[in-house]
């Protein structure tokens, strides 16, 4: 029975800012669990704030978001518990070293304290940050930002994993860590939905892939079904999806 | 009028004050330019008819300070108060000049000489001295010269003059922090500074009342240069011509080198100030200070903003500065009355008050990661409540010892006191809940920057808890008048739409 549950599920999802159409315009969309999912969209398609709903950050005008079976609108302390929320531009406390942002996080998810410190210079290690783990964070660049915010998404092991742009301010090793431990994430049972401009991501990393366009889910499956689709790369696929091949770009 | 020709000095301080006057707006919400050019006239009609009464008398006592030696009594430590206050503001908009570059990339990456967009941003430092300092200063000028004395508008070039020389300093003074203690310690050393410098003053005429024999007291000054250095802006601000011409001179000189010869660094530290945020110094490390985060939302929130005040000396020094600025106004009420009490009861409930209302900015609207916290498996008002357990027993902290002395040397003051600081923390936060405007935590010094109306509210509400709990150390019932002053206020206050930062 819980196999069949979906990681998530989105039902007529409406979202508006003011007059004018909807960031998110009635979307429906499955993920399945232990799927590495990639949305992909043009700019002001509707990625992030779908996200940031799913993320129980914003509260929808209309629809249903199940998470893992739990409706994230009525319950949402129960999925929030099960779910993690990594930012394009996390903000970290400046005066916390992280090993501590990552114990804060912890007690924040009511992990044990001492789970929470084996989990978190664990993750520090292998995200190359062990050797500053006791210096505040308020030096640290954005890559090394973006690497703590990352750890402490995964300190409390969530079985949903949703990332905005999670590879934006990496260099190229550190997205190569990232990318791994995104993948062993999904290798343990989790589920993982990120959002990315980058297209090359999507097509090595993701199970399936979701195209929102207007708000509203323009075309959905594997890579290999959305190439069929387009009729080429997944490049061509997503510029004929999105109607970016006419505007020129 | 014609416009001046792009990239000249006057072009770019025309470009920085209309930064400034817009930044000015801004403060005043969707006030209107007309709507906010009446309520300006009206606070500087208000400030002359203030001193309109004391008109004549000053211009008299002005009129030959040579046989009035009281005049140079009153003269000279206002003077030196207003001089100190330009100094401490310029020193606070170098330091911004410095760190909140804003627009300073752009300009500085343009063909515009570099000394002179720099000249340009410290003529805008000491005009924002002058504007400041004129709103007292210049009203009792123009009332002395309705009133037949005229000699008294030489107050205008002699601000002038004060606000050119005290800009000079503030750049100085701030570029020699910058070299002596680095970038990274330069912003809050000058901070501290300028406002030490502000509030200086005031605490050194407060000592010498309650230490006569330990600081000298007022009279005659040193003699030779040192007198004549320290009652020239005085003559020059009563009119004496050689006075005013050798200080406008002198001011306008210390400023044109200071741009001229300190332009070039001030470039230079611009560019080393941004760069300062590289790898973080050994100092800011933290190894096992502290100790773990707890378990559960709540006890990890309340260690979290323990953690970030203590580890945050520029809110450290801000909460002691507060404290600081009650010295005057405690040492007047005990000198005064002879009774400690009276004097400690209106310090705690405006210290619980300020202290409140600043934490409480840190920890609602100052949220340095609110995505976090909004992502987090608890609920919001939860998550409210554990921030402002956190302020209150921080601010309890604070004024716990005085708060027990009253307790153990009149026990009504104490629990009036106590119910009068609970008020002032109930009224802090219900402030910051329906007015806080979210900022980075970095961003507390300039929390009153998006609204003025706010910063006055708070000053209008401290003055109310002061008086009553003044009023209740003397046993008083008018002390429940100014606390339904305060219940006005914050009803008066009440946002149509309740806004809760996240």
């Amino acid at each position: 029975m819980t196999a069949t549950v979906p990681a998530l599920a989105l039902r007529g999802l409406r979202k508006g800012f003011g007059p004018g159409r909807p960031a998110v315009d009635g979307l429906d969309l499955v993920v399945p669990a232990g799927a590495f999912y990639a949305l992909l969209g043009p700019n002001g398609a509707g990625k992030t704030t779908t996200l940031r709903m799913v993320a129980g950050l914003l509260r929808p005008d209309a629809g249903h978001i199940a998470i893992h079976g739990i409706d994230a609108v009525a319950d949402s302390r129960a999925a929030k518990s099960i779910t993690a929320w990594l930012p394009d531009d996390p903000l970290l406390y400046d005066k916390l070293t992280p090993i501590e942002y990552l114990g804060f996080v912890g007690g924040l998810w009511s992990v044990p304290p001492d789970r929470a410190r084996r989990g978190a210079e664990a993750l520090l290690e292998r995200l190359g940050l062990a050797d500053h783990r006791d210096q505040r964070c308020e030096g640290f660049s954005r890559g090394m930002k973006q690497k703590v915010a990352l750890a402490g998404a995964l300190v409390h092991e969530p079985r949903l994993l949703i990332l905005d742009e999670p590879l934006t301010g990496l260099d190229a090793g550190a997205a190569r860590t990232v990318k791994a431990i995104l993948g062993e994430c999904v290798a343990s049972g989790a589920t993982v939905i990120l959002t990315t401009h980058i297209l090359e991501v999507a097509e090595r990393l993701a199970s399936r892939i979701g195209i929102i366009r207007r708000g509203r889910l323009a075309a959905e499956g594997t890579v290999a079904e959305l190439q069929a689709a387009g009729g080429g790369s997944l490049e061509e696929a997503f510029l004929s999806l999105t109607g970016s091949d006419r505007d020129g770009a | 009028m014609p416009s001046p020709n792009p990239g000249s000095l006057a072009w770019l301080l025309r470009h920085d004050v209309r930064l400034g006057w817009r930044d000015f707006r801004a403060g005043f919400g969707s006030l209107g330019s007309r709507s906010l050019g009446g309520l300006v006239l009206a606070v500087v009609g208000i400030m002359h008819a203030a001193v309109w009464g004391l008109a004549d008398e000053v211009g008299t006592l002005a009129a030959d300070p040579a046989t009035r030696p009281e005049a140079l009594g009153l003269a000279l430590p206002a003077a030196g108060f207003v001089l100190l206050l330009m100094l401490a503001q310029t020193l606070n908009g170098a330091t911004k000049l410095l760190y909140a570059r804003g627009d300073l990339d752009l300009l500085l990456s343009s063909p515009a000489s570099p000394p002179r967009v720099l000249g340009a941003r410290a003529a805008a430092v000491a005009l924002g001295a002058f504007t400041s300092a004129a709103l007292f200063v210049l009203p009792v000028a123009d009332a002395a010269a309705l009133a037949g004395h005229g000699r008294l508008l030489a107050l205008y070039p002699t601000l002038a003059g004060g606000a050119l020389l005290a800009a000079a300093l503030g750049l100085a003074g701030t570029l020699a922090l910058f070299r002596i203690v680095g970038p990274r310690r330069a912003r809050l050393a000058a901070q501290v500074l300028a406002t030490f410098v502000g509030a200086g003053f005031v605490i050194v005429l407060q000592l010498r009342r309650l230490l006569p024999g330990l600081l000298p007291q007022a009279g005659p000054a040193p003699g030779g240069w040192a007198e004549a250095a320290m009652l020239l802006p005085v003559r020059a601000g009563l009119g004496d011509a050689d006075a005013l011409l050798l200080w406008c001179g002198g001011g306008l000189a210390a400023f044109a080198v200071a741009a001229r010869l300190l332009g070039p660094a001030f470039a230079g530290s611009v560019q080393a100030a941004a760069g300062a945020a590289g790898p973080a110094p050994r100092s800011g490390t933290s190894r096992g200070r502290g100790g773990a985060f707890p378990s559960g939302p709540l006890p990890a929130l309340r260690r979290k903003e323990w953690r970030l005040i203590a580890r945050d000396p520029w809110v450290v020094s801000q909460v002691l500065l507060q404290i600081l600025y009650m010295t005057p106004l405690i040492a007047l009420l005990w000198s005064g009355s002879g009774d400690p009490a009276l004097a400690l009861a209106p310090m705690v409930a405006v210290v619980t008050f300020q202290v409140s209302s600043s934490l409480t900015w840190l920890g609602l609207s100052g949220e340095d990661a609110p995505d976090l916290l909004a992502s987090c498996p608890a609920p919001a008002p939860a998550l409210r409540r554990g921030k402002v357990q956190a302020v209150g027993c921080v601010t309890l902290g604070i004024v716990a010892l005085p708060l027990a002395w009253l307790a153990w040397t009149s026990p009504a003051v104490a629990a009036a006191t106590s119910a009068i600081a609970a008020i002032g923390l109930a009224a802090a936060v219900t402030l910051q809940m329906w007015h806080g405007q979210p900022g980075r935590r970095s961003s507390f010094a300039a929390r009153h920057r998006e609204s003025k109306v706010m910063a006055l509210v708070e000053m209008a509400l401290s003055v109310l808890f002061g008086v009553a709990a003044a009023l209740a150390a003397f046993g008083s019932l008018w002390t429940l008048a100014p606390l339904a002053l305060v219940g006005v206020l914050v009803a008066a206050l009440r946002p149509r739409r309740t806004r809760v930062p996240a």
